[in-house]
């Protein structure tokens, strides 16, 4: 038994460690997730979670986590593609220029232009 | 001596300037207290992705639901042509193909624009021996909207400490069921910003 423990614990650990993206000094392991090196020591995104809903477009959240003790402020872009992975083009993709409190964590959302975007690619740098 | 010191005014003044540069978003943030085009793009962004994931444009046999532009009142104190936003919310709307606007009338008299001018010319042409009548469109064509989509735009100015101010901007826009006249969809998205006292918008 003794034995077996360590091994029964291991994959509670991992699954405990495990989170939707892991971070290397902010910066997140999924490429889709672009944090720019000028901001990604100062906030990270913690979660991305894409839904649907009651509607047929993808709903995309993703939580910020400013890692700083004062402001920071930051842009956003959230681009959508198609299945064949051409970006399509929308107002809804623009840069966002947006700011989190110290220390502060907060769902920010965007909404698929059209039922034909599939996936995404979030690019975030900092305010210049 | 005279010329001398109005050359070196001159080079002063010329370096002093700033020189114009063009806006990269995501790059730039505009200091602005009025409303800019990111002012716009955010609001069209929010609106427009409410209204797609409420599902209300959804309908079960696939098809588009014919859409009529009314009013978009302009509550602020700065000259801003609301058209700039009702432009680029029809224009991602319609890209979804969930829905089709009507050109052949409007809900706003002040905006005559909206309103195709060429239906009431082509329309003109039955029963003038220039055209072939063949050609010429057929009485009872045109489609009523069965939705309308309206809103509002106002701004609010409060003094705040240290000699500044908070204007606040609120971008309003609703979808009126035209058969029942119920509001089916509205969507309020705000903007906030904190400027010198000094700085008008107007």
């Amino acid at each position: 038994m003794k034995r077996l423990l360590p091994l029964l614990l291991l994959p509670c650990l991992l699954l405990g460690c495990a989170s939707p993206f892991g971070h290397t000094d902010g910066v997140p392991d999924d490429a889709r997730l672009r944090v720019a090196p000028n901001v990604a020591g100062s906030l990270r995104i913690v979660d991305a979670r894409m839904a649907k809903g009651n509607s047929d477009v993808y709903r995309l959240q993703l939580t910020f986590e400013n890692l700083r003790s004062d402001a920071t402020r930051f842009f956003y872009r959230v681009s959508w593609m198609d299945e064949s992975g051409m970006e399509i083009p929308s107002t809804l993709s623009s840069w966002r220029a947006d700011a989190l409190g110290p220390y502060e964590r907060r769902p920010i959302s965007a909404v698929a232009p059209s039922p034909a975007a599939v996936d995404f690619l979030v690019q975030v740098q900092a305010e210049k | 001596m005279k010329r001398l010191i109005l050359l070196a005014s001159l080079l002063a003044a010329a370096g002093c300037t700033t020189p114009t540069q063009y806006i990269r978003e995501g790059v730039q943030t505009p200091n602005a207290a009025g409303i800019v085009d990111q002012d716009v793009r955010a609001a069209v962004s929010e609106l427009t992705g409410s209204l797609l994931q409420s599902g209300l444009l959804n309908r079960t046999d696939g098809g588009a639901y014919v859409v009529a532009i009314g009013r978009v009142v302009n509550d602020t104190m700065q000259h801003f042509d609301t058209d700039i936003l009702v432009d680029q919310i029809k224009e991602e709307l319609t890209a979804t193909g969930k829905v089709l606007v009507t050109a052949a009338y409007t809900g706003a008299s002040d905006k005559p624009a909206r309103v195709d001018s060429t239906l009431e010319a082509t329309r003109s042409a039955r029963n003038d021996p220039e055209f072939n009548q063949s050609t010429v469109v057929a009485p009872g064509q045109l489609v009523a909207a069965s939705l309308s989509l309206s809103g509002r735009i106002s701004q609010r100015e409060t003094p705040t400490d240290g000699g500044k101010k908070q204007i606040d901007y609120y971008f309003q826009m609703r979808v009126v069921d035209q058969a029942t006249g119920l509001e089916r969809w509205s969507k309020q998205t705000y903007i906030g910003k904190l400027t010198s006292r000094r700085n008008q918008t107007w």
